[in-house]
């Protein structure tokens, strides 16, 4: 079966540049110092930061600028196969490391010299584009938790059809063995990557085509987190004009 | 009196871990005194003999000696030993608690030294390996910007890539500049994953080697080698290179597992494009014994027995490792040194049919789409050129053993001094078998010739007649030995030299044989 049908559409009803639905939550956690919530379509992940704090090993702090460190973990029952290791195995440690290569080229880190930052991500239901959904969320809380920032890193995945054609934030049905998919997390979803992962192997005459269709995806979703902060801080500070319920002005539904 | 007053003070508690390091120092010392002077008691004594037994001359103590008579005299000895007995009591009382607090303080100072060393270690100080000093990366800075290197390369130029296959099949050096990585290759029959029944089992492992950096500590990999590891894994793993179900022989019960084991011997930059390139080699290089599947059983034939079947292998995807400065300057293959310069590097795989494998950013700085598409179309140009050389590495290794030519493998490395001199061939190490022979031939002909002179002078007519034919036979044998050697060279495309070297022989041996006849 191929991705996109004869008539130009995806199997969940989507044309080959739009992304899936964001639903999001700031603030989930009150012990936490941010933490988010969101929901990229069928992936769902949980995040939670715990800001700048002195570590307790001593060995690994840095004079002129603080530590970012991530951990990823997939919750047991978040694929159809009950996952028996949700931490520590090869892929989760791939994941952590590159989330911190990506929020560590982005966060003014020698603003807290001798300082840590904790990231941890919990993936609660997998349905593709894992990496691209826990870059997005980390940022969430990251921006929940007041840390500075040169921008909000915007992730999103991108996969290539045999045709050539580039299909925008894949879901678990799209990530085929041998389709190549590149992930991309730029900052303000401008020209800056922070983070370039590919997956598989992918011609060079495509190579063109892939970046340009993830880079406008990453712009896109730039603009969903960017309302979703704004409207966390206008709920946060009271400036909001209407008497709706918090809950529901939280709730904004994101769709292209 | 003083004792009793070092038991009063050595009831104190005194907490020792608050302690710094200067007043864990000075309590040392004290103990150390006190110690000395509750061992020290020990005197010399020698015999003697009495002159009068009435009276004795007894030392009291600080230079005052007392005549008494003999009572006298013992009954002041008994009231000493009960003074001593009370005394030794106490000091061994004292003396067991004294060593336990010097112990105790050499422990805490030896772990307030340990904090102290590892505070400086992690503040860019560290134990081993010399820092870049600020010089010098303003040198390579400078450097950098004006298309120059200290090797005398470009900022787009690579180093030279030697490749050496060992005479064992699935082993392989691979030395880029100062660079050099081994790997071996290795098979067994496992039992696969229940999710992948029918497919073959690739597994990489990474040595550190503490003796190609300082900064390599034995059994941990350390974040290059976590980085080395995990971009190799993704290349055998995930892109495809080995076809991994011709590695299966039942399914879901027995298939061959693919080790790759590799070593790296030194680190001067360029660690994951060598390691690759090393990998790929010994794959290429492989082979694994032929197996017959009855339906019972498997039969796993040895190299006498059948030939060894090579390995499936698609494609080679060849790494290449972008250095990145903060100004956005691409440096391709950087040093040890120039990399600490760097703000990052992109490492790009590629192969030689134009295909993206692996994309790697180490470090932390900003990319753009037009910076990634100039190192992808860098890097398949050097997938191109480096996929050649291993072919016709392994082609040349293929030649002579199935010519049945003696395979010297890692031995030629000593024999041409390559890892001391770091110059050879860029393909592959010819042995000069040919100049060893045509060296040889010169002092035994000239042996020859004295001991003929001699014989000439003391034998008879009729024995010179009989050496006169041997020599004759000689010369034609090695006429014919180097005229075969001539177009064995002819053959090889040798230099002009050999052929005038030839030349000079071959008159040289018809003058001599003129001489001889007459």
């Amino acid at each position: 079966m191929s991705i996109i049908s004869e008539h130009g559409y995806r199997q969940d009803g989507r044309k080959p540049h739009q992304i899936r639905n964001l639903n999001y939550k700031l603030g989930v956690y009150s012990q936490a110092d941010g933490s988010a919530y969101l929901e990229q379509g069928n992936t769902k992940i949980l995040c939670a930061v715990y800001g700048p704090y002195e570590p307790k090993q001593r060995s690994r702090l840095l004079e002129d600028r603080c530590i970012i460190n991530c951990q990823y973990s997939m919750a047991t029952f978040s694929t159809n196969e009950r996952k028996e290791r949700p931490r520590g195995d090869r892929r989760s440690l791939e994941f952590a490391r590159l989330m911190e290569k990506a929020f560590e080229a982005a966060i003014l880190t020698e603003n807290y010299p001798r300082s840590q930052i904790d990231v941890f991500c919990e993936l609660l239901q997998a349905d593709g584009s894992h990496l691209a959904a826990c870059v997005n969320v980390g940022t969430l809380a990251l921006a929940d938790a007041g840390v500075p920032m040169r921008g909000l890193i915007a992730a999103a995945s991108c996969a290539c059809t045999p045709d050539g054609l580039a299909c925008v934030d894949v879901n678990s049905r799209e990530e085929m063995g041998i389709i190549p998919r590149l992930t991309v997390a730029t900052i303000s979803g401008q020209d800056a990557i922070v983070l370039a992962e590919l997956q598989n192997r992918l011609h060079k005459n495509h190579l063109i085509l892939i970046l340009e269709a993830a880079r406008k995806a990453t712009a896109h979703v730039h603009s969903c987190l960017e309302a979703a902060v704004l409207t966390h801080i206008k709920a946060a500070i009271g400036l909001s004009s209407t008497t709706d319920n918090d809950m529901e002005r939280d709730n904004i539904r994101f769709s292209d | 009196m003083e004792v009793q007053r070092e038991l009063s003070n050595g009831k104190q508690v005194i907490p020792i871990t608050d302690l710094g390091v200067d007043q864990l120092t000075y309590f040392q010392r004290q103990l150390d005194q006190e110690i000395t002077f509750l061992t020290e008691s020990l005197k010399m004594y020698i015999p003697a003999k009495i002159a009068d037994p009435n009276n004795h001359l007894i030392e009291i103590g600080t230079g005052y000696f007392v005549e008494m008579s003999t009572e006298k005299a013992a009954d002041y000895f008994r009231r000493k030993q009960n003074f001593l007995k009370k005394q030794m009591e106490v000091i061994e009382e004292a003396l067991p608690e004294k060593y336990r607090a010097r112990n105790t303080i050499i422990d805490n100072l030896q772990k307030k030294i340990n904090e102290y060393c590892s505070q400086w270690g992690s503040s860019g100080f560290w134990m081993r390996i010399e820092p870049l000093s600020n010089c010098e990366r303003a040198f390579f800075l400078s450097s950098f910007k004006q298309n120059v290197r200290i090797d005398g390369r470009k900022c787009d130029e690579f180093r030279e890539v030697k490749v050496i296959v060992g005479s064992e099949l699935g082993s392989c050096l691979v030395m880029l500049g100062e660079t050099k990585v081994s790997a071996q290759v290795s098979c067994s029959l496992v039992e696969p994953s229940t999710t992948r029944g029918n497919m073959g089992v690739v597994e990489v492992q990474v040595d550190m080697s503490p003796m190609a950096s300082p900064d390599y500590e034995d059994g941990r990999l350390g974040s290059k080698g976590l980085e080395l590891m995990r971009i190799l894994e993704l290349l055998y793993r995930n892109c495809g290179v080995i076809d991994l179900e011709s590695l299966c022989l039942r399914t879901f019960k027995q298939v061959w597992q693919i080790r790759i084991d590799v070593h790296v011997l030194a680190s001067d930059g360029s660690l994951v494009d060598c390691a690759c390139i090393a990998s790929l080699t010994a794959l290429a290089h492989f082979r694994r014994p032929d197996v017959s599947v009855l339906p019972d059983s498997i039969i796993i034939h040895g190299n006498d027995e059948k030939i060894p079947i090579s390995l499936n292998i698609y494609h080679m995807p060849i790494c290449v490792t972008f250095g990145i400065t903060s100004d956005g300057q691409n440096i391709i293959d950087p040093t040890d040194k120039e990399e600490q310069c760097l703000r990052g590097s992109l490492i790009v795989a590629t192969n030689k049919r134009h295909e993206i494998c692996a994309l790697h950013q180490s470090g932390n700085f900003l990319l753009n789409e037009q910076l990634i598409v100039q190192c992808v179309d860098r890097a398949i140009q050097r997938a191109t050129d480096v996929t050649e050389l291993i072919y016709s590495v392994i082609a040349d290794d293929n030649l002579k053993r199935s010519n049945r030519q003696q395979v010297n493998g890692f031995s030629e490395l000593i024999s041409l001094n390559v890892l001391t001199s770091h110059q050879c061939e860029p393909n592959e190490l010819i042995a000069p078998a040919i100049k060893i022979d045509a060296l040889g031939n010169i002092p035994s002909i000239e042996e020859y010739i004295k001991a003929s002179d001699n014989q000439m002078q003391i034998d008879s007519d009729s024995r010179i007649v009989e050496q006169k034919n041997d020599e004759d036979v000689e010369l034609m044998e090695q006429v014919q030995s180097i005229t075969s050697l001539e177009e064995s060279k002819k053959q090889e495309n040798k230099n002009p030299r050999d052929l005038e070297e030839v030349d000079e022989l071959l008159q040289s041996i018809e003058e001599e044989f003129g001489n001889s006849i007459d």
